[in-house]
């Protein structure tokens, strides 16, 4: 009984000690780095004293007055505008773009397997790297072969002096090269679809498209709400590759949420001062994000054709 | 009759899709040629003589040699100091820091905490599961600041070890394909090792770890690729550090705390064709690796 309840022990002490060190950083990275954001976004910085202090709602009040009642509010409008239309374009050219290619991919139609190559390089090249390619390449040969066409005399499609341009060109360059990630896994999910249902489908006449709607779609379906969800948040999060074009200087009219609060933390540095007001910031998406994905998931998980 | 309409039908919408994606392929292999040959031809040649799309009418090596000095960051501050001068073969030894350590902790997280959700039976792995699906679930926005700001607490901000402790997080998708791979494993083999006497972490290292090795490799490199490509991290958190895609950055941005090459479009794409490479070499070799299947949020049948 004796060595019964020592083996116990020693089994135990061992599941302790392989979680302990992941579950130590997760309380530390992740549950107090939450907290403390929270403490943040309450709080004001004394760079005199270097203390803080609870300030009650002063910084959601700062940043409701900046996003709503200034002059800065435009500016607030249109970064919403950009990342709705930015979601609203990922979800209709990406995640429908993204099916197709991957149903024709897995259906080892003409050519299936060189494009799915294609499709994925651009997933590893650096960022960084396309985004200046396509900027010098917009900017250089497309523009003058433009400007040949149309007879104008247009200096830049993309950054500052083309205010109209630069955001359709943005979210041109985050479409086209947007499906790797979106390619592998609806492929990654087709692939394990039972066989005999398609041998099935195919039995009863099933077309190419009909498949697609009627089984392929249905069985994939955990997949491509995933991608809903995460998207979502993206609205709030994501910079669009503004940062990789731009830097801290992307034209206002292209900016969207995302970019602007990677920018405001960038800018901030280590300076605390800034700390509560961006923080506020970050807790005023959140409150409006989290309820709307959750529910998005639910929502959607309830609609689920398999169920 | 009917069945010759619906063929002609979907024969229609394979041809448009195979379309769609020819046309994706020739831009996308365009786009290549253009900075490839690009990269290699003369400023002159390019805006006086109008060369945008044909091959160099020499090419220019040294362009190569001009992006690498390019790279270069100068008047770095770090610990309140400034640093003379990071070049590109230091950003290119932080490059492999940043994304060797980090992918490395990154992989070693999760697969600590599936193997043990995994290899033992307690009531807590239940209330793990639910830790990393609300975790992954609900989403927090513009945290960054408060993690700064812990990082400057602990005095770990702008070094590799805040890099690495950021990084050891096993709350992440690949912790569900960990628990899979463990839950695959015979415990029979963690019976045989204890037989022999074997501790915990024995089997953990010679008779587990082994086992997933394939699938801990391909997680380490998709991070690695993802880290090796990633500047936005740094930029907030380790801004003193910067690897080769943080120097392309400034390069692009024309920092004051760089060498600029802006208007120099043939050695910023150079720049571009050598950031580029390594991750190309790595795709090459283990492409079937990288593009094998992978999944998220499961199949109905």
């Amino acid at each position: 009984m004796l060595k019964r309840k020592k083996r116990f022990d020693k089994k135990l002490l061992a599941y302790c000690a392989f979680l302990a060190l992941p579950l130590l950083q997760y309380a530390i990275f992740y549950i107090y780095v939450n907290f403390n954001a929270f403490f943040l976004a309450f709080s004001e910085y004394d760079t005199v004293t270097g203390q803080s202090s609870l300030v009650g709602l002063k910084n959601f009040t700062t940043v409701w007055n900046n996003f709503f009642n200034s002059a800065a509010s435009y500016h607030f409008g249109l970064r919403l505008k950009n990342a709705l239309v930015n979601y609203a374009c990922s979800v209709l050219v990406g995640i429908g773009g993204s099916i197709l290619f991957s149903y024709y991919i897995y259906k080892k139609q003409w050519g299936g397997g060189l494009f799915k190559v294609i499709l994925f390089i651009p997933s590893i090249i650096p960022g960084i790297a396309l985004a200046t390619i396509y900027r010098l390449l917009v900017n250089g040969g497309f523009r003058t072969i433009l400007n040949e066409i149309t007879g104008e005399s247009v200096m830049f499609l993309m950054g500052a002096g083309a205010t109209d341009s630069t955001y359709t060109y943005v979210l041109i360059f985050g479409l086209f090269f947007g499906f790797a990630t979106q390619v592998l896994m609806y492929l990654g999910a087709m692939n394990k679809i039972n066989p005999s249902i398609t041998e099935a489908a195919k039995l009863d006449g099933a077309s190419f498209m009909r498949e697609l709607w009627s089984i392929t779609i249905p069985c994939i379906y955990g997949t491509i709400v995933t991608f809903l969800v995460v998207g979502l948040t993206g609205i709030f999060t994501a910079d669009m590759g503004l940062y990789s074009f731009f830097g801290e200087n992307a034209p206002a009219e292209s900016q969207t949420l995302g970019y602007y609060l990677l920018r405001e933390t960038r800018v901030a540095g280590t300076n605390r001062a800034e700390f509560p007001e961006i923080s506020a910031i970050g807790m005023m998406f959140t409150i409006v994000v989290a309820p709307i994905s959750i529910g998005l998931k639910r929502f959607l998980d309830k609609k689920d054709p398999m169920n | 009759m009917l069945k010759t309409k619906k063929s002609n039908g979907d024969l229609i919408i394979r041809a448009l899709i195979a379309a769609i994606l020819v046309a994706y392929t020739l831009i996308f292999l365009f786009l290549m040629y253009w900075a490839i040959t690009t990269s290699f031809k003369t400023e002159k040649e390019l805006t006086l003589r109008g060369n945008y799309f044909g091959l160099p009418e020499e090419w220019q090596w040294e362009n190569l040699k001009t992006a690498a000095s390019f790279f270069a960051m100068k008047d770095v501050i770090r610990n309140g100091r400034t640093i003379m001068e990071i070049p590109f073969g230091t950003q290119v030894l932080y490059t492999v820091l940043y994304a060797g350590g980090c992918a490395l902790v990154h992989t070693l997280a999760p697969i600590l905490v599936a193997y043990a959700t995994s290899r033992f039976t307690y009531r807590f792995n239940r209330a793990l599961e639910i830790i990393v699906l609300i975790t992954m679930i609900v989403p927090i926005v513009g945290t960054q600041s408060s993690m700064v700001s812990l990082l400057v607490d602990f005095n770990i901000y702008d070094s590799y070890l805040g890099l690495y402790a950021q990084k050891f997080f096993f709350v992440d998708m690949y912790y569900f394909v960990f628990v899979s791979v463990f839950k695959g494993v015979s415990h029979s083999y963690y019976e045989a090792a204890e037989i022999d006497g074997a501790n915990e972490w024995t089997i953990f290292a010679k008779v587990a770890f082994p086992l997933i090795l394939s699938s801990a490799g391909l997680v380490f490199l998709l991070h690695f690729i993802r880290l090796w490509n990633d500047y936005t991290t740094l930029l907030i958190y380790a801004p003193s550090h910067p690897t080769i895609a943080f120097g392309l950055y400034q390069m692009m941005a024309g920092s004051s705390s760089g060498s600029t090459a802006k208007g120099q479009t043939p050695v910023l794409l150079s720049g571009c064709i050598m950031i580029m490479i390594p991750v190309m070499i790595l795709f090459i070799i283990f492409r079937n690796k990288l593009m094998g299947n992978l999944t998220i949020g499961g199949v109905k049948e």
